[in-house]
């Protein structure tokens, strides 16, 4: 019986050979590799939870502490007819909801420029300067409170359970305080605004509380 | 029949790999500094970072090299003495201070060339906090100068608009004198104490003056 010498020589063929197996195995296993990570990174919601805005909830009344202001919203208001600036009258077939803020800058000057409304219908509204919506409270002083109104036409079907949100940056609220104001809207509030003609007022931006400016 | 070949011991791992080793910590350095850029552009260019410190009661002077809008560079060499910082005991003209805040009055002499471009200087005082409590020339019902840091009248050259400058009429003014002093007024609020003024052309540079006692 013989039994294989340990030691038997290989010949080049079979170097080269068992060389291509090993290439072609490390080439399986980086394409092994890229498709678990490709699994991982698809299977999880990670890029959307990386970016995502730090959305601090409040309600009306309520002062939430951002990275870079204090904000308290007011009582909001709505009707068919909103006066802008009192030189600007707008009427709707839907309703314009009005929302007082008071912005507290924090560390250095601070200009706020985003805001929409999430409607209770499941809708995202816009608020943009060029539209019929508005938000303009302009650069804020830290430590001089702000006075300024957010404006946002909409279908009434969107007032109850609508929360605003306000922002820094507007073109981009990842990775950054977000304000996700719960305005306390009833099917009630719609009904009345929709049928309302008494116009709701934009008052121009001050660092005086509204009614004394 | 073939006689048995004598097998050269394997290469070891480390110097099968030796040139891909060797790039290795090259390739790592490349890939930080191409990802670093984001860095200098998203961050570093975007605040106060690069400040030069400066004594109560010394003059400080920055020297920089700051975009010019039209492609190219000019240069900024200043000298900047702060005299004191104090109450505003005259108010610019219209400046109504909301509640709750006070004016305070800058007082700077500086020194420079008559030809360098000094426009686009941008005035802040911090609290010990570093708290920013910036300039605003059109604000709380004042106007003051554009330019915090120049003399009204005598602003010196302004910066070129590139192959406009050639349709465009000479500004007519009389040469910026080589010293000068400024007085600007910065609002507030009430509670803030002063403990820096801070001078900018372009971030992230900055001359940062410790107030006097």
């Amino acid at each position: 019986m013989s039994v294989p010498e340990p030691t038997a020589p290989v010949g080049p063929a079979a170097r080269a050979s068992r060389s291509r197996v090993q290439t072609l195995g490390a080439g399986a296993a980086v394409l092994a590799a890229l498709a678990v990570g490709h699994v991982v990174a698809t299977a999880f919601p990670v890029d959307e939870r990386v970016s995502a805005p730090f959305v601090r909830p409040t309600v009306v009344g309520e002062t939430v502490e951002l990275r870079y202001a204090r904000l308290t919203a007011g009582e909001p208001d709505g009707s068919t007819i909103v006066r802008v600036d009192r030189t600007t009258q707008l009427s709707t077939p839907g309703v314009f909801l009005t929302v007082p803020l008071t912005i507290v800058a924090t560390g250095q000057p601070r200009l706020l420029s985003f805001a929409e409304l999430l409607g209770g219908d499941g809708r995202t509204y816009t608020v943009f300067t060029s539209g019929r919506s508005s938000f303009l409270p302009g650069t804020a002083q830290p430590g001089v409170p702000r006075y300024a109104t957010v404006s946002v036409e909409l279908p009434p079907e969107a007032l109850p359970g609508a929360h605003l949100r306000i922002g820094l940056n507007l073109e981009d609220q990842r990775s950054d305080d977000l304000a996700d104001i719960d305005l306390g809207l009833t099917q009630a509030d719609a009904d009345a605004w929709a049928a309302d003609d008494t116009p709701v007022t934009v008052p121009p931006r001050s660092d005086e509380p509204p009614g004394e400016s | 029949m073939s006689s048995p070949t004598v097998t050269p011991p394997a290469a070891g791992w480390w110097r099968r790999n030796r040139w891909a080793l060797a790039a290795l910590p090259v390739v790592l350095v490349l890939t930080v500094v191409a990802a670093g850029d984001r860095v200098r552009t998203l961050w570093w260019e975007q605040d106060l970072h690069a400040p030069v410190a400066v004594d109560a009661g010394a003059t400080g002077e920055l020297h920089q090299r700051v975009y010019d809008g039209v492609g190219g560079t000019m240069p900024i060499d200043v000298r900047v003495h702060l005299d004191g910082v104090g109450d505003a005991t005259t108010l610019p003209r219209d400046m109504e201070l909301p509640d709750g805040t006070r004016a305070v009055r800058v007082d700077l002499t500086l020194s420079a060339d008559p030809d360098i471009v000094l426009a686009g200087c941008e005035l802040a005082v911090r609290d010990a906090a570093g708290t920013r409590y910036e300039y605003e020339a059109n604000a709380w019902g004042a106007f003051q100068a554009v330019v915090p840091c120049v003399p009204e009248d005598t602003p010196g050259p302004a910066p070129s608009l590139g192959d406009l400058d050639d349709v465009l009429s000479e500004r007519e003014s009389a040469p910026r004198p080589a010293t000068w002093s400024v007085s600007p007024v910065i609002v507030l609020p009430d509670d803030a104490e002063v403990t820096e003024v801070v001078l900018w052309w372009q971030k992230p540079q900055y001359l940062q003056l410790e107030v006097p006692d």
